[in-house]
């Protein structure tokens, strides 16, 4: 049994980029003044890594703690426990002056372009803040780097764009805009949750090859975050599967959606119908049920009690994320060697 | 013989700018028993052509005419108090986008199916209370939920309870505005498989709509496809998926990455028009890579080129 180490081979290290171990994001909440307090485990035990300039698709259920996971990597959280590991340095516990270099070089893209952008700002003034709070004071640098980053996002002439406000614009337009303005100081990494899920089936697929484009040309390396299978296929190098706080299954695009190992994995690629007008004479065998809440998840494997393929085990130990062929790991007791 | 007929039906309304016309000229009709799918991007006009049929329109109504035809009934003849007495909530029912936020939080889930059994239909409470059970059955709910407050429920089994409500009073078509918007791919697999159980048991007809054209293929028989107001193409769903006509329908199957099938995702360049003044002649001329000159100037009309498949589209 291989237990979970480095993703990659020996000495391939200098081209990690993120390499997150044993991370905890615990939060806690109170039932009463004088009860124990209680802990919803959005994160637990989480270890992966990334290598620079891939993409790695952070699947889940709303509530599986992906978002959680994306923003304790950016330490908009202190983690609980555990450490991450940025282009070599221990950010875990840095303190917010600490982590400045670390705020220039990674960014984050929100899933709602209608909250995450100030309705009182301009285009042009959303962008310049950025910069004039990352100590650019030279005008004409600004206005340039304003000037050019738009006309890389598409939205061109920039000239047209920069006076506007964000209700002037539509959803596509607002998320270049927040795409502006997270790679306006070249970063190195970015957390994009669930960039495209409040655009339009047509926007969608512009708005991801704009961020594949920045990855082919820039070597920027993405977390994506998402609910929708369908797209990581064509926009992920990796993908790494989590329920309920732990990650279950990770390993390259192709092999997950063509071979999955986890019966989770299973059931989410069964529920993603694909436009096919046979689907309306079929049931789908999707399990039932739903995802458990965090705070108290089942003993064992947190998805037994929906698994159709448990096993006495299942309910007792909590299955340990194992590396089952080169670069494929799962967390299932049915995979045990 | 046609179970609802809509023809040349149009709804606009009144805005600061000037009318915004949200359903133009538009016209399908659904036989019992079948599922019409409507499909198209924020602001095409879906679900103003579905609540045009059930006649809950906004105040700011500028323009609502045309024929809404229910089993032969023209159902705009109808008074206000007809048409809420004996056809809406009876005939046609709905379940609004986002429904399941909009359940009372103060009162139990059981007490909320009944209230309109009890103060539209006259039953007794008790009465009442056997046929919440007997609805919450059918939508694959324990019968505990009843006594449940709204908060205890996941979203999935509120999703069930407020389908519940859609069919309680037995209607024949019922309308589900983005029914699963915002539930998870299993869940909504789940619901989606309920809803097409209660449409082999029960016979009933759906209005499905939804932006996303790989869901719709989990329940349409049928699929008219919405751009700016209009209905752009309207078929089988046989057609429509595997041999779209119209070329924003074409690149609107194409712009979904899809799953089983290797084909990288295509996208359709510009956004979809302003409402209030749409471009001269085709809406979806300005973002067509096919278009020809006539497309700018005049407006195509449906035309039939396969039985029961219309393109509005001057290729054809």
């Amino acid at each position: 049994m291989v237990v979970l180490g480095d993703e990659d081979m020996p000495g391939d290290n200098e081209n990690i980029i993120l390499e997150v171990k044993d991370l905890k994001m615990w939060f806690p909440v109170r039932k009463g003044l004088l009860s124990k307090p209680e802990y919803v485990k959005a994160v637990n035990n989480v270890s992966f890594s990334i290598k620079k300039g891939e993409t790695l698709a952070l699947v889940g259920e709303s509530g599986s703690g992906k978002t959680t996971l994306g923003k304790t990597v950016l330490r908009l959280y202190e983690p609980s426990e555990g450490s991450i590991i940025f282009d070599g340095k221990d950010i875990s516990h840095l303190t917010e002056k600490e982590l400045r270099w670390f705020r220039k070089r990674a960014q984050m893209i929100y899933q709602d372009p209608y909250e995450s952008l100030n309705p009182y700002y301009k285009v042009y003034d959303i962008l310049d803040e950025v910069l004039i709070s990352n100590g650019i004071t030279d005008k004409e640098e600004r206005s340039e780097r304003i000037l050019s980053v738009l006309d890389r996002v598409g939205l061109t002439p920039p000239s047209e764009y920069i006076k506007k406000y964000p209700h002037m614009l539509s959803g596509g337009q607002r998320q270049r805009v927040a795409i502006a303005r997270a790679i306006i100081l070249n970063p190195d990494f970015i957390v994009a949750d669930e960039p495209v899920s409040m655009l339009d089936a047509s926007i969608r697929a512009q708005i991801l090859y704009l961020l594949r484009e920045f990855r082919e040309s820039y070597g920027i390396t993405l977390l994506y975050i998402t609910h929708d299978l369908a797209t990581t296929k064509y926009f992920s190098d990796r993908i790494a599967v989590m329920y309920a706080g732990r990650l279950i299954e990770v390993g390259k695009t192709r092999e997950i959606l063509g071979n999955p190992f986890h019966p989770y994995t299973q059931a989410l690629i069964e529920a993603v119908p694909d436009p096919d007008p046979q689907n309306r004479l079929k049931l789908r065998g999707t399990p039932p049920g739903e995802p458990p809440n965090l705070i108290n998840p089942p003993p064992g494997c947190p998805f037994n009690p929906r698994c159709p393929k448990k096993l006495d085990i299942c309910e007792k130990e909590v299955p340990e994320l194992i590396e089952v062929s080169p670069g494929r790991k799962v967390a299932c007791h049915l995979y045990r060697t | 013989m046609e179970l609802l007929r809509v023809a040349s039906l149009s709804l606009s309304y009144k805005t600061r700018k000037g009318p915004l016309k949200a359903v133009n000229n538009v016209s399908f009709s659904i036989k019992k028993g079948e599922t019409l799918a409507l499909v198209g991007e924020s602001g095409s006009g879906k679900t103003s052509t579905a609540t045009a049929i059930l006649r809950i329109v906004p105040r700011n109504v500028h323009e609502f005419k045309g024929i809404i035809e229910l089993e032969g009934v023209n159902l705009m003849k109808l008074s206000e108090d007809e048409l809420r007495r004996n056809i809406r909530w009876k005939k046609i029912s709905m379940v609004f986008q986002g429904a399941m936020e909009a359940l009372n939080p103060l009162m139990k889930v059981g007490d909320q199916i009944a209230e309109p059994l009890i103060i539209h239909q006259g039953y007794h409470k008790e009465e009442a209370m056997e046929r919440v059970k007997e609805l919450l059955r059918m939508v694959g709910l324990p019968e505990y939920v009843a006594e449940r407050y709204p908060h205890e429920l996941s979203g999935g089994m509120k999703q069930r309870a407020v389908i519940s409500m859609a069919l309680a009073l037995q209607p024949i078509i019922v309308i589900l505005d983005e029914p699963t918007s915002a539930l998870d791919v299993i869940t909504q697999a789940n619901l989606m498989n309920l809803l097409k159980e209660l449409k082999w048991k029960l016979g009933i007809s759906y209005i499905f709509i939804t932006h996303d054209l790989p869901l719709a293929s989990e329940l349409a028989d049928k699929v008219a496809v919405m751009y700016a107001g209009r209905i752009v193409e309207i078929g089988p769903a046989e057609q429509i998926y595997l041999d779209p006509k119209h070329p924003y329908t074409k690149k609107l199957i194409f712009s979904v990455p899809a799953l089983r099938m290797e084909r990288a995702p295509m996208f359709i360049p510009g956004e979809p028009p302003n409402l209030i003044n749409p471009p001269p002649g085709c809406p979806f001329s300005p973002r067509c890579d096919e278009k020809i000159e006539i497309c700018e100037k005049e407006v195509p009309t449906l035309k039939e080129i396969d039985p029961e498949h219309m393109v509005a589209c001057w290729l054809y």
